[in-house]
Order: C-alpha cells, then sequence, then structure tokens
C-alpha cells in the first residue's frame, strides 16, 4: 500500500468539500422505526381484536363447522389488511434498527405476532371494539360488524341467509337486507332452537333448494343491527311479492 | 436515544480512522474482489468517504470495525455491480499463506497435502464462491473477526453466520474435489466440524 494513501483519502474528502449528513436525520430515521413497530402492533392487537369480535357478532362459529373457509372472510378483512402493513413495516424495521438483523426473520414475525396477539386479548376484554365499530361503519363497511355479518350470511348459494322474520302464520316469512322474500321451512326442533317471532331478525343456514326458499337447520340470532334498520312492517300492510308461501 | 456525536465524528477522529482501517480495508477487499491494488484503492476510497458522510449513524457503542467493513463490502458489491463484473482473479496478498493454511486445515486437508500447489487452488476456489459465502470466509478466516463481527458486517443473524460458515467450508471443499481431484484424494475433503 501506497503510505500515502491514507491522506489522499482525506485530501479527497476535504476537496469534495463533504460535510456529514446531520445528526437529526439518523435520530428520526431511528425514531421512525420504533414508532411504525409501536403503530403497528397496536393497529394490528386492534383490528385483531375487532375481527374477532366482529366474527363473534356475526355468529361465526355456527357457520365454520359446514363452511371452514369463512374464516378467511372474517379474519382477513381488516386483520388481514394491517398484518401486510404489519410484516412490511417489521422487514423495514430489521434492516434499519441498530441491531434488529440480528434477530431472525421469522422469530421477528412470531413475537410480533404474540404481543399484538396478546393486546388484542386486552382489548376484547376492556370492550375497545364496541367502542371501534361506529368508526369502522362510518370508514370502511364492508369491513365493519355489519359488512362482515352481512357477507357472511348473505350467501343463499351456501345455505345462509339472513334477514327479518316478516310473518309467522301460516308458514315462517323472512326478508333478506335485498328485500327478498324467504320461505323458511323449519322442522320443530330446529324451530324450538331460538324464540321466533315477527319482528326478529335471524340468520339461517339449511339448505336452498330454490330462490325464495330455504330448509333451515340451524336458526340464530342476528345480533348485529342490519344496516338497513327498517321498523317491522306489517304483512297486510305490504303489497304480497311472495309467492312461494306454502300452503 | 444515545447521542449520535462521538470521538469520529470529529476530523481528528476520522483521521485517525482512516489511518488505522485502510490497511486492513484494502487486504479485505482485496481478498473478497480478487482485485488488484488501484482497484481496491478506489473502491476503500469510496468507503470512507461514505463513512464520513453518514458518520452520525454510527453508533459507537458497537465495533467501529464491523461498520467499515460492511460499507467496505456494501461498495464492493456497488462496483461488482456497476461494472457487471464478478471477481475472477487471484492476487496473492503477503501473508496470505499462513492464512489460508488456516482455511485448508479447517477443512481437513491434510497437512502433507497442504503445499503452495494446494494453496494456489485454494485461492482459485475461493474465488469461485458466491459472494456471501466468501465474505464470510475471508472475514473468519482472513480478517479473524468473531461471528457476533461478521453478522453486524453482513446484517446477518449470528445463526446464519455459522451457517454460511459450514456452507462455505463444504462448497469449497467440493469446488477442490471437482477441480484439483489429483491434489487430494476424495475422502479426504470435508468441513471437519460444522461451524
Amino acid at each position: 500500500m501506497n503510505t500515502n494513501f491514507p491522506q489522499k483519502i482525506l485530501h479527497k474528502i476535504e476537496e469534495m468539500r463533504l460535510s456529514p449528513l446531520p445528526p437529526w436525520l439518523f435520530l428520526v430515521k431511528k425514531w421512525a422505526v420504533y414508532v411504525l413497530l409501536v403503530l403497528s402492533v397496536l393497529l394490528g392487537a386492534l383490528s385483531l381484536a375487532y375481527s374477532v369480535w366482529g366474527a363473534q357478532e356475526a355468529q361465526m362459529l355456527t357457520i365454520l363447522p359446514e363452511d371452514p373457509s369463512a374464516i378467511f372472510f372474517s379474519l382477513f378483512s381488516l386483520w388481514g389488511f394491517v398484518f401486510l402493513i404489519f410484516v412490511g413495516s417489521a422487514l423495514w424495521s430489521i434492516e434499519n434498527t441498530e441491531r434488529g438483523y440480528r434477530v431472525p426473520l421469522l422469530l421477528w414475525i412470531l413475537s410480533n405476532l404474540a404481543v399484538t396477539g396478546a393486546l388484542a386479548l386486552v382489548f376484547l376484554a376492556v370492550g375497545i371494539p364496541e367502542q371501534m365499530d361506529p368508526l369502522i361503519e362510518a370508514g370502511i363497511p364492508p369491513m365493519s360488524r355489519a359488512g362482515v355479518s352481512d357477507g357472511l350470511w348473505d350467501m343463499p348459494g351456501r345455505g345462509r341467509v339472513h334477514g327479518m322474520i316478516m310473518q309467522m302464520e301460516p308458514s315462517i316469512v323472512l326478508e333478506d337486507p335485498m328485500g327478498m322474500q324467504w320461505n323458511v321451512l323449519v322442522s320443530r326442533d330446529t324451530r324450538m332452537q331460538i324464540p321466533l317471532e315477527e319482528g326478529r331478525r335471524v340468520g339461517i343456514l339449511g339448505d336452498v333448494p330454490e330462490p325464495g326458499e330455504i330448509h333451515a337447520r340451524v336458526i340464530v340470532p342476528a345480533r348485529k343491527p342490519l344496516p338497513r334498520q327498517l321498523p317491522p312492517k306489517k304483512l297486510q300492510d305490504r303489497p304480497n311479492t311472495l309467492n312461494m308461501q306454502r300452503k | 436515544m444515545r447521542s449520535q456525536t462521538h470521538i469520529y465524528s470529529s476530523q481528528e477522529g476520522f483521521e485517525s480512522l482512516v489511518h488505522e482501517y485502510t490497511p486492513a480495508l484494502l487486504r479485505f477487499v482485496q481478498r473478497l474482489a480478487n482485485l488488484d491494488l488501484p482497484a481496491a484503492e478506489d473502491i476503500v476510497q469510496d468507503t470512507f468517504v461514505t463513512a464520513w458522510k453518514y458518520i452520525y449513524s454510527f453508533d459507537p457503542s458497537y465495533s467501529v470495525k464491523a461498520w467499515l467493513y460492511r460499507i467496505a463490502r456494501q461498495q464492493t458489491v456497488s462496483a461488482f455491480r456497476r461494472t457487471k463484473n464478478r471477481p475472477t482473479g487471484a492476487y496473492h496478498l503477503e501473508g496470505d499463506e499462513e492464512l489460508l493454511h488456516s482455511i485448508a486445515s479447517d477443512i481437513d486437508v491434510p497437512s502433507e497435502v497442504a503445499s503452495k500447489l494446494m494453496l494456489d487452488a485454494i485461492h482459485e476456489a475461493l474465488g469461485t464462491l458466491p459472494e456471501d459465502l466468501r465474505a464470510v470466509l475471508v472475514l473468519r478466516f482472513m480478517d479473524d473477526m468473531s461471528y457476533d463481527d461478521i453478522a453486524d458486517v453482513l446484517r446477518k443473524p449470528p445463526g446464519t453466520i455459522a451457517t454460511l460458515l459450514h456452507r462455505g467450508k463444504k462448497q469449497l471443499a467440493e469446488t477442490l474435489r471437482r477441480h484439483y481431484p489429483s491434489l487430494v484424494h476424495e475422502h479426504e475433503l470435508s468441513p471437519k466440524n460444522p461451524a
């Protein structure tokens, strides 16, 4: 090595009139990483708590045994988006924290998920999701509790219908949120599952032999107030659009 | 949050850094990229220019050596990308023989075959390894760095460094077996211990 080489380097730096980037820039960057990490865990926990709560409210456990894929609809609506943001921020953070890269990626993700999950349980216990509901409903309706419930139960192709009981006698008639009327065939056992009465909102799981008719196997109360919640109308006040009523 | 001002952010501190680490960085870059001295000097100069620019990003509680080596490695890889050249030469440095002996002994080459010819072959084989494996071997055997320091240079977990080291030695042994079958019997070349 040329013994003057170190001097040459210093001379070059002087010649370039190069100044170090200001210290505050690096402080801001470091803080940004930690803020992002905290935010991702916090938002992740909020969205997970809300998704779990929404799924409970939408009677997800009733649906899952018959249609396991339903879990994707609920959990991966809001939670999925936040999770992607979380993973992205975790990856970015690994590269930018002082020694974050020393922790294997999988450990990063798992530990953050564990913290997120624990925090979500706390949020659920103190009832944060209920308080979030109006905000989500106003901001991103399809991901709200009502949106998830609508999406989960408005699937006649998979034997799921929900709406309001419009008539009990001579047969049960249900009107779904789109205004379609369903003739509900129900066995004595099924009928005993919950008290049924006009004006009650229910979700029905069963077989749909043709549009407008459902053979109910399970009837559950629809806990959520439907978005287009209307006061119950008397059937006789309405034009009779039902042409599939059973005698 | 720790203050970002430190001894190396002063002009005198940085000058001492340049004087202290230039020879080591030159050797590292030459070994990593099989470059001749002028090309290595360009990279080391860029390394210190970058180090000065980002001097406040350095946290003095960590090893300044690892920090400088990391920048030097980044500069070397960038230089490869700019020129789209992969290092192929084999510039022998003073003192390499002793260091290559340590690699030879670690991949279980018997002392009688660890001749000058064998060391040349190891040097050549080292040049054919992927950059990350070569970097791990060079840092461990030629720069005598700890796993923790290598982890800081390569920005990987120490466990991954151990894996890379093991894989590097294994691949080096396989390359030697494939390209220099006459130098050593197949059974004699195997990584001694998993790292």
